[in-house]
């Protein structure tokens, strides 16, 4: 019988290699966790009817030995990553009937690969969330402390992991939806560089922030998730080539710069604690830590949530009802009325209050003063991690400045939500690539510690990431 | 913010908002916008100019791919399976204009 709580990607490619498991055997361990634990956790919004498909695909490819590391892997995947055929509706009743015309690069590259999609994961909606409550399809608790938030956006695909309900899971991270549930759930999570992870078949949140990561128990996974997804695609035209990727990897120094001015008020007691401990077993273990400066760094979250609404307005304008969608089909009413009650029906309050938002920076007279001027901060708060990159490697600091908390606790108000996303935002807003790993503590969930690397160097946040793993 | 501001932002994207929404909007509205209203404070060269760097790319990256070809219809099926209200495979909406 295979340990599937202690199971990483490597190991269980050997076992299959090795014909000591088959695939079915596998998937059925994860299907049969599912139906116990789900009711209660709600990581799942649908488990699919034709896993056996895939299934029979990748036990071929072993028995083939054409297998990959991610072949036979039970992987969930975000309810807003297209897959043919099936349901797709981003946690939002505006889209409880679609079902995907196509499939999305991401999901067609792990396809390639042989993996089996078990299902889709809860979210908030339209990725609008720091804890999954947004969801118009019920909460999902932490699988860790179900009194608890998952956090979110990705909060169904960090859960689904922390219960054993998938080996791996993939995200999407808009202003911190994959670091925030996975340092909440105790798990690996990886938001690549902007422009390395096709965007195509992805429901657009925040077109220019929007990057699609996986979610897993340790770095090797992580890596290796990411490894399978960071193809070229002419599907999505703000992808940079492997050239020009390239070009910009960097040698890594082991130097670690730590912003101690961002960080130094209102973070939770016990996570800097863990920060702490975990700065001194690096320095230990040979790395270099300075102490850096980032002016600007810290209106990372501010800038967010002026871009941020100004594209949700204009990407959910296309929600109308007509082509597809939630639809009350009341023909008596004329076209624009239609148009508002399904918008206003089809939803939810948070949504309703972003597009609010946008429509108002975007609005004559406050145009300047708000989407101009985040423009402008975007790119200078990117050349200062630019410039930050040429003396440091590595740059540190909590994923989080608050540990999980209980539903509800944030819900009245909207700007305490936002502020969970604080040392995430930044990654989002520069385009650098960022990783969450999870370091024990005292209390029973582990702290998010956070690396941030320079643009399209990922490798030296899976070497950090591999090095934090060791402390105890 | 105000009622009428919100009932006219709510006409642009056509969402409608409650009396009884608005009350609970207004004042998240103006805690939001008050935080983001930080970076007014900031004085940013209005010069700076990314494009001159070698990092350039990084601000702006748009790689257009050729034109395929399809024929007229190709993918018919696939738009109209989603489609609420069709009629003779023609999306159907109510009508537009008022005859009065």
């Amino acid at each position: 019988m295979v340990d599937i709580n202690n199971l990483n990607i490597k190991e269980l490619h050997k076992l299959y290699n090795e014909k000591k498991v088959t695939v079915k055997e596998i998937v059925d361990l994860y299907l049969e966790n599912i139906k116990t634990k789900n009711p209660d956790i709600n990581a799942y919004l649908e488990v699919y009817n034709d896993i056996d498909d895939y299934v029979k695909i990748a036990q071929d490819k072993i028995d083939k030995g054409e297998s990959t590391f991610l072949t036979g892997v039970p992987v969930a995947i975000k309810d807003n990553m297209l897959f043919k055929g099936h349901t797709v509706s981003a946690g939002s009743k505006m889209l409880e009937n679609y079902i995907a015309p196509y499939t999305s690069s991401t999901v067609q590259s792990l396809l390639d690969q042989g993996v089996v999609i078990i299902g889709r994961t809860n979210m908030d909606e339209f990725a609008m969330g720091s804890s999954t409550e947004t969801s118009a399809y019920g909460i999902t608790k932490n699988p860790l402390d179900t009194s608890l938030v998952p956090g979110g956006s990705s909060g169904g695909s960090a859960a689904a992991v922390a219960m054993d309900g998938a080996l791996i899971s993939f995200g999407s991270d808009t202003g911190g939806s994959i670091r925030q549930p996975a340092a909440f759930c105790g798990l690996v999570g990886l938001k690549p560089t902007y422009g390395t992870v096709s965007r195509h078949g992805l429901i657009a949140m925040s077109s220019s922030l929007d990057q699609i990561g996986p979610i897993s128990k340790n770095v090797d996974d992580a890596e290796i998730a990411f490894e399978a997804i960071n193809d070229i695609d002419t599907m999505d035209s703000t992808l940079t080539s492997i050239n020009t990727r390239n070009k910009f990897k960097k040698e890594f120094k082991k130097r670690i710069g730590i912003p101690r001015d961002f960080i130094k008020d209102g973070v939770d007691e016990n996570i800097m604690k863990v920060f702490n401990k975990t700065v001194e077993s690096l320095k230990n273990n040979g790395y270099e830590i300075k102490d850096i400066s980032l002016p600007l760094t810290p209106l990372s979250l501010a800038v967010y949530y002026v871009l941020m609404p100004a594209e949700v307005s204009s990407n959910l304008s296309r929600f109308d009802g007509i082509r597809f969608g939630f639809n009350p089909k009341d023909m008596e009413m004329n076209l624009n009325d239609m148009y508002e009650n399904i918008r206003t029906n089809g939803f939810g309050k948070e949504v309703r209050r972003r597009c609010i938002l946008g429509s108002f920076i975007l609005s004559h007279g406050y145009y300047d003063a708000y989407y101009n001027k985040a423009v402008l901060l975007k790119k200078a708060i990117t050349n200062e991690f630019i410039n930050a990159f040429n003396d440091v490697d590595i740059i540190l600091l909590p994923t989080t400045p608050s540990m999980p908390f209980k539903f509800g606790e944030k819900s009245d108000s909207p700007l305490a939500m936002y502020l969970a996303d604080l040392f995430t935002a930044p990654g989002n807003i520069s385009g650098i690539p960022g990783i969450s790993i999870p370091v024990k503590g005292e209390d029973l969930i582990p702290v998010g510690i956070q690396a941030l690397a320079a643009h399209f160097n990922e490798e030296h946040l899976f070497t950090i990431g591999r090095d934090i793993e060791k402390i105890k | 913010m105000t009622y009428e501001e919100i009932l006219n932002l709510g006409k642009l994207v056509k969402i409608n908002i409650s009396k009884e929404e608005s009350d609970e909007l207004i004042p998240n509205m103006d805690s939001i916008l008050g935080y983001i209203d930080q970076i007014q404070e900031v004085e940013i060269d209005t010069k700076f100019n990314a494009q001159n760097s070698d990092n350039s790319f990084l601000f702006e990256v748009n790689n257009l791919r050729d034109d395929s070809n399809f024929n007229a219809g190709d993918f018919r099926d696939d738009f109209m399976s989603n489609v609420p209200i069709s009629e003779n495979n023609l999306v159907k909406v109510p009508k537009v204009l008022n005859n009065d």
